[in-house]
């Protein structure tokens, strides 16, 4: 299952409205390694360097490259390409370029957020756009 | 040390590489003079499947600071500015 970056934000911080949820959610689904994608990190590091500094978002780039129940997937001039075909297909604007990496992954793979626009978007794509072969 | 050989003499001489290989030498593998891999010694160690160094407690334990409760929402207006 690939987490987006909402889903490790809601689940790092305390103070955040769905932290319970989010903590619920990974500790039993994370009996199975998790997949995080290169944008999701590039989002979730940001988030945590802006608003809690530097030393909390590299503490969280150690604790995920080297886990057992977190896999990194890097992107790849593939997998670039075909997202870049799949955002162009689409006409959404809501969407930024990391949803639509999810949206394109969602084909292979079952994608957890709590963004509802991207959550629709799966729901209504069901591979029907984002059909280029990786 | 490091050989350089062509991916032809690789398989002209492939026992014979294959003995200075296992001995320790590292020999580079070359097509149309572009570098295509490297033999490299087996290592029992380095073949040996690794635990990862963390697991979920550990994500856990993560102390983060400040925040609100409504971060995960915000997460475009703060690495985008949208």
């Amino acid at each position: 299952m690939i987490l987006d970056a909402n889903i490790w934000i809601a689940y790092l911080y305390p103070k955040d409205a769905l932290h319970k949820t989010a903590r619920q959610f990974i500790d039993v689904a994370g009996q199975k390694p998790f997949t995080l994608f290169e944008y999701t990190v590039a989002e979730t590091v940001t988030v945590l360097s802006r608003r809690s500094g530097k030393a909390t978002a590299d503490r969280f780039l150690d604790l995920i490259t080297d886990n057992a129940v977190v896999r990194v997937l890097p992107s790849s001039l593939e997998l670039f390409q075909a997202i870049a075909k799949c955002y162009k297909t689409h006409s959404q604007r809501n969407l930024s370029f990391a949803d639509y990496a999810l949206l394109y992954l969602s084909r292979n793979m079952p994608v957890a957020t709590s963004d509802i626009k991207l959550r629709n978007a799966i729901k209504q794509d069901k591979g029907k756009y984002c059909n280029g072969t990786m | 040390m490091e050989t350089i050989v062509s991916i032809r003499q690789l398989h002209k001489n492939l026992g014979r590489i294959a003995r200075r290989v296992k001995k320790g030498e590292r020999v580079l593998v070359l097509r149309h003079s572009e570098p295509m891999f490297v033999l490299t010694p087996y290592e029992e160690k380095r073949h040996l499947a690794r635990v990862p160094k963390y697991g979920l407690a550990d994500l856990q334990k993560l102390k983060v600071k400040g925040g609100d409760r409504n971060i995960s929402r915000k997460i475009d207006k703060i690495v985008y500015d949208i």
